[in-house]
């Protein structure tokens, strides 16, 4: 077991290809691909030289995004669990929610196209947080800064302050 | 947003407050459509009912404004911020249909996902009754109208069919969800004479389900002893049944509390007996005890019991408190065992007013 924290014994890491929908292909850690519900299902199965994925759906700036977001975690979760292990404190949660908190805080499209990356990988933590970060927005804004931080157009049928 | 897929788009709106989501449906088009869809509103509903964070109304009687001695609702959400002292301010509800007076008062009639059953009572039409524990001999004013008292919006139910006698004695009242056709119920049960000096005492129940436009009416299907409900405490609704709490034998020394329910589905009658005979004191403030006894009671239908926890509220203004019956949330409630609408007005302090609602309510899942 001690002779694993010697990089030289470690084994090559297996890589996963992704392939953006512009065409870009992004080498990728096996782990860190991973942490899409959707590659992992079925991962098996599928034949080793034929990790390849093409996700027609994620442009390949979402794309960078995205598995900067897995790496993150997949990293952090590490050094949680060896600080966990060797029962020495670390703030790495916290570390890892404030990391995320900056992570989120992108423009509106943006966020968007995570949302929607986000969904289509499966990635569960990420969808929580680009949605509670759009309810976030929404939460304390009158209608009127609603429309103009998403870009909506003024259609409505009520008058915000009928009821008030 | 709209190009969301609707999952997501319904899962940011699930995490708004209350009053947020509500000034939100002013944004446009698509989101009115979307926070207003009955997909929306069942989702709203599955959540509230996994969570203990409930919003609710209270109830209050406000006898210091005036002569007027009627009701005033008050909105209190959870996940509002608190205020510098730790408090959440109630929102008066202000009911469009309602106009307190001095002879009319507001009665809610039940409350089931969010939603109230509400009218008014003239006291002008009523002839009060003998009995000390009960206080409204007068059927409720038509239109009854179910309310939602964050949107304010509206639907008067069909009038229902007052009957050809001399005089009500008694009425009850509920309001609540039968799952299995998803419909929405109010029930009306009342006891009546043709002949005043006669004892014979008829009844009839009438039910109106949301949609339709009549009320339908059964005479002399209903329990007898159901003329003995503590309207006072108001009803139960659990369980896709209506339960309303009964003393039998009110006037003798065994005079023990029965349970009566009435199922939404199949609108029959049934009895759950309680266990143990209680005492009834002549003095009201004894019900608290009967009614802690029915929260026991209610484990027994394998329902999860909790107490409120009022610690935050605080109505401005008032410098006492006297009614806090109805539970609810915007689209999600459970229903709450009323409280006893005369026990001595209590101090609005906090810790006073959590005791009372230990003492006395009880949040029915």
């Amino acid at each position: 077991m001690k002779d694993s924290f010697n990089p030289s014994i470690e084994p090559p890491k297996k890589t996963v290809t992704l392939v953006s929908s512009d065409g870009y292909d992004f080498e990728v850690e096996e782990e860190v691909a991973l942490e899409s519900q959707v590659i992992k299902d079925g991962f098996e199965d599928k034949a080793v030289d034929d990790r390849e994925y093409l996700l027609f759906n994620v442009h390949s700036d979402t794309l960078e995004l995205i598995i900067k977001y897995c790496e993150k975690h997949v990293s952090s979760r590490k050094s949680i669990s060896a600080a966990a292990a060797s029962s020495s404190s670390s703030n790495g949660e916290e570390a890892l929610k404030e990391w995320d908190e900056h992570f989120i805080s992108v423009d509106t499209n943006t966020l968007y196209d995570i949302l929607m990356a986000a969904d289509y990988l499966n990635i569960k933590s990420l969808l929580d947080l680009a949605i509670q970060k759009v309810a976030d927005t929404i939460h304390g804004r009158s209608p009127e800064q609603i429309r103009k931080k998403f870009n909506i157009e003024n259609d409505s049928i009520i008058d915000p302050w009928a009821s008030e | 947003m709209n190009k969301l897929p609707r999952d997501i788009v319904h899962d940011i709106f699930s995490r708004l407050p209350i009053r947020c989501l509500c000034l939100s449906r002013c944004v446009c088009k698509n989101w009115y459509n979307t926070i207003s869809s009955p997909s929306f509103t069942t989702l709203q509903i599955k959540i509230a009912s996994n969570e203990n964070n409930h919003h609710f109304l209270l109830n209050h009687k406000n006898s210091l404004v005036g002569r007027s001695d009627s009701h005033q609702l008050y909105f209190v959400e959870n996940d509002e911020d608190l205020d510098a002292n730790g408090l959440r301010k109630p929102i008066k509800v202000d009911i469009p249909f309602f106009n307190a007076s001095n002879m009319s008062d507001l009665i809610v009639m039940g409350s089931c996902n969010g939603l109230l059953c509400v009218s008014n009572v003239d006291w002008r039409c009523g002839v009060q009754s003998g009995r000390r524990y009960k206080n409204l001999s007068t059927l409720p004013s038509n239109p009854i109208y179910i309310f939602n008292p964050v949107t304010l919006e509206q639907l008067p139910l069909p009038m229902f069919i007052y009957p050809e006698c001399m005089k009500i004695e008694e009425f009850s009242f509920g309001f609540g969800f039968d799952v299995v056709k998803q419909q929405y119920k109010a029930v009306l049960v009342m006891f009546y004479k043709y002949d005043v000096m006669s004892d014979y005492v008829e009844n009839e129940v009438q039910v109106c389900t949301m949609g339709n436009t009549t009320w339908s009416r059964e005479i002399g299907g209903v329990l007898d002893i159901l003329i003995n409900a503590y309207l006072s405490l108001s009803y139960v609704f659990v369980d896709g049944s209506l339960h309303w709490i009964v003393m039998k034998d009110p006037d003798s020394p065994t005079c023990r509390s029965v349970i009566v329910s009435f199922q939404l589905g199949v609108e029959e009658f049934t009895t759950i007996s309680t266990p143990k005979s209680i005492v009834m004191n002549q003095e009201g403030r004894e019900w608290s005890e009967i009614l802690g006894q029915a929260i026991c009671y209610t484990e027994e239908f394998g329902v999860k019991s909790r107490s409120l926890d009022v610690d935050e509220i605080h109505a401005p203004g008032c410098n006492s408190i006297e009614v806090v019956p109805i539970v609810a949330s915007f689209i999600s409630i459970k229903s709450a065992c009323g409280m006893a609408r005369h026990t001595e007005k209590l101090p609005l302090r906090q810790v006073e007013v959590k005791d009372h609602h230990r003492k006395f309510g009880c949040c029915l899942q």
